[in-house]
């Protein structure tokens, strides 16, 4: 036999192979192989070789931050209504952010479903708002405000007091609502006999 | 990274490196233990450093992990291969020509077994594995031209039987 036609012979050897189950049970058998063996390259390195766990854990980091950044957000928001406040000139002024920032948690609760977050900053403007507004003085501050100012105020007061209501957030703050309504009515009360005392 | 060069290496030479153990231990399943032993041993490897040739290295894991084979069971009869495995035959059908092929195909192999070990070896890693002359020499720790005197010699000796 001539050495070309052994070559031949030899290449015949090329379809000496396993089957396709035997490929695949070899496959398995490497795989778990390889698998029991990342167990010992620790937790960093085990993300690599899983992407899965990978995904899993960067899910949690960012579901993390969400929650983080949500509650930063209204920590935030609270202290720059604090410092504003602080750092007003004179009451009305003040009772004046205070209400705009009721305001725009009242908006916050209709817009969107209420959740624990939005509950905590509802409260949280109602009773700033409460004491902002039960420090003004109802004649007004020479040079500062007048009544008539502190008058409208109030009458603005009283209608956010009245859209609470409205809003999911009057179930758990209702008590808290009717009594700064009763107080606001008192004041705007003392505001007509004042403005209107024929009608008396 | 890693993954995935493993998994293209493994694709592309897991037959090869089937056949070649199979061909040195001639028994389907400890072909089958060894072949999983040295694709595990391959995975360390790439882990730890950078590798030049995949299939070099692939065939000089598995030489090594089929002379350590011999080595642990030195004291037991060795199997002699009388004919090739069915299992590692279902390429071909049961067609008259696959029969002869079949047939063909023993008779090599059982020529093949009667030379020396280093011949049989160089011939499968050259003429059915298709590895080079340079992995080959890497693979057996020798100079090329060394290695071709042994490939020529291992030839001329099949020759002889065949």
């Amino acid at each position: 036999m001539k050495e070309k036609d052994i070559v031949k012979h030899l290449q015949l050897l090329r379809s000496v192979e396993p089957d396709v189950s035997a490929k695949r049970a070899l496959h398995k058998k490497v795989l778990s192989r390889i698998t029991v063996k990342e167990k010992s390259f620790g937790f960093f390195g085990r993300l690599f070789v899983s992407p899965l766990l990978a995904i899993e854990l960067l899910t949690a980091v960012l579901i993390f931050f969400v929650v983080v950044s949500g509650l930063l957000t209204s920590f935030s928001e609270r202290a720059i209504v604090d410092f504003k406040i602080a750092a007003a000139s004179n009451q009305y002024e003040k009772a004046k952010i205070a209400l705009a920032y009721l305001y725009s948690q009242i908006t916050n609760t209709q817009n969107k479903s209420l959740d624990n977050k939005k509950f905590q900053s509802l409260s949280y403007a109602l009773t700033l708002s409460n004491t902002q507004m039960s420090e003004l003085k109802l004649v007004g501050e020479k040079g500062k405000y007048t009544s008539q100012q502190c008058l409208e105020l109030y009458e603005s007061y009283h209608e956010d007091l009245q859209k609470i209501d409205a809003t999911p957030a009057q179930t758990l703050l209702g008590p808290q609502v009717k009594q700064d309504e009763k107080q606001s009515e008192k004041k705007l009360e003392m505001y007509d006999k004042k403005y209107h005392p024929v009608a008396e | 990274m890693e993954e995935k060069l493993f998994n293209d290496v493994y694709r592309r030479f897991v037959v090869g490196i089937f056949r070649y153990v199979y061909f040195k231990v001639s028994d389907y399943e400890t072909a089958n233990d060894l072949t999983a032993d040295i694709f595990t041993k391959f995975w360390k490897l790439l882990k730890k450093e950078t590798v030049a040739n995949n299939k070099a290295l692939l065939y000089e894991i598995a030489r090594g992990i089929v002379i350590d084979y011999y080595r642990k069971k030195k004291n037991r009869k060795n199997i002699s291969l009388e004919e090739i495995d069915e299992r590692l035959l279902g390429t071909l059908d049961k067609s008259e020509n696959n029969l002869e092929t079949k047939q063909e195909i023993n008779r090599i192999v059982l020529q093949l077994k009667k030379i020396k070990k280093e011949y049989q070896e160089v011939i499968i890693l050259y003429y059915i594995e298709e590895l080079t002359i340079s992995e080959i020499s890497f693979i057996f720790h020798k100079t090329e031209n060394n290695t071709r005197v042994i490939l020529h010699r291992a030839l001329k000796a099949l020759k002889k039987l065949l």
